[in-house]
């Protein structure tokens, strides 16, 4: 399992086609549930979570998305960092963006790569298995490259 | 020693601190001291300690209370010789700072209607379940008028966290400190709201000033930003 995480438009779907090019993709904002059981990769798992929060079918997918690396352990997930703001007046918003939190953290911890994008630069800030913990940049690679 | 940790909301930061302080720890001989700023009021935020309070159970660590005037710790720590401290979090500090301990101020409507974001750092009821340790915060905050006066300067609130901070560090060996990236979302804000980011932004760039080593921790993966150690 590999994750790409960075802010909004920062060039993350077209820095993961480069460098998976064979990947069929789903997109977390339409695609069907259990597309993350099978899919080669994911984008948009941000909008994939908070629909499972606000649709009834979706709930138990919450719990499954925790355990996805043993699911579908070569999945390449493309997910929103959300969480970089105060904190959100509205409810839901403020569960929303503490579940992504959590569930993103869970899956990074089982990924064997992290990559985060930034101004369509990617910045592996995990390689290998196991949480990640004090590990030094591995190098930058742009998106172009 | 200070070891700034920063990161977004629900990125593992917590975690990796209470990690860290554990490991600055020179043995079991050594206090560990953990200093929680979130005041308890309302029910998300009592769950939000309840989780943290799990978090760190078994880990060796002595709550201490504080929710202003952070260098009254300090005179605390003196007390015990060797200790490492892990101060959880700057966000609340500022919030307290700026707009009091909700509770104590008599009417804080008029904050909440102008800057309804800020309610999560808003208590609004007195906490009648309180398992403080030791509570520096009860004289700081007396009547209204004293908040009052205190939420009309960002920079004494900067300054006040930073002598804490700064009066802890001679007090004690290590001393881990977790903040919070609020400036990286542009959503459009009110006056109130831009000034505490505006706040927050200060202080965390004058922590990183001062501190040894400054770490980003983003969904539990610890990105260096700075390390002199």
């Amino acid at each position: 399992m590999k994750m790409i995480i960075g802010g909004s438009f920062q060039g993350k779907t077209q820095y993961a086609r480069r460098k998976f090019p064979r990947i069929v993709w789903a997109d977390g904002r339409d695609c069907p549930y259990d597309a993350v059981r099978t899919c080669g990769g994911i984008c948009h798992l941000e909008a994939y979570i908070r629909r499972a929060m606000q649709e009834e079918e979706g709930e138990p997918y919450l719990e499954l998305l925790t355990g996805l690396a043993g699911i579908n352990p070569g999945i390449v997930i493309i997910s929103d960092e959300i969480g970089y703001g105060l904190v959100p007046a509205d409810s839901f918003e403020r569960r929303y963006r503490e579940t992504v939190g959590r569930i993103c953290t869970r899956l990074a911890s089982d990924a064997e790569q992290v990559d985060r994008v930034v101004c369509g630069v990617g910045t592996t800030i995990k390689t290998g298995p196991g949480p990640g913990k004090e590990q030094a940049v591995q190098g930058r690679t742009a998106c172009g490259e | 020693m200070v070891h700034l940790i920063t990161g977004g909301s629900g990125s593992g930061k917590s975690e990796y601190a209470e990690e860290m302080a554990c490991r600055y720890r020179k043995g079991p001989g050594e206090k560990l001291v953990y200093v929680a700023t979130m005041y308890p009021y309302g029910e998300e935020t009592k769950m939000k300690i309840r989780r943290h309070r799990q978090m760190r159970e078994g880990k060796g660590f002595e709550t201490v209370e504080c929710y202003t005037g952070l260098a009254r710790v300090a005179g605390r720590l003196e007390a015990y010789g060797s200790v490492t401290v892990l101060i959880e979090c700057i966000s609340n500090l500022v919030s307290n700072e700026l707009y009091g301990i909700p509770g104590r101020l008599s009417d804080n409507s008029f904050l909440q209607s102008a800057c309804p974001a800020l309610q999560d750092n808003l208590p609004r009821n007195q906490s009648t379940q309180s398992t403080v340790t030791h509570d520096f915060g009860t004289d700081s905050l007396q009547i209204g008028t004293h908040i009052l006066r205190k939420a009309v300067s960002g920079q004494s609130a900067a300054d006040e966290i930073l002598r804490g901070i700064e009066a802890i560090r001679r007090a004690a060996g290590n001393v881990v400190v977790v903040t919070n990236e609020v400036n990286s979302e542009g959503l459009e804000y009110g006056p109130e709201m831009i000034r505490y980011k505006q706040v927050m932004g200060e202080v965390n760039c004058r922590l990183a000033l001062l501190a040894d080593r400054v770490t980003e921790v983003v969904y539990g993966i610890a990105v260096e930003v700075k390390n002199r150690l």
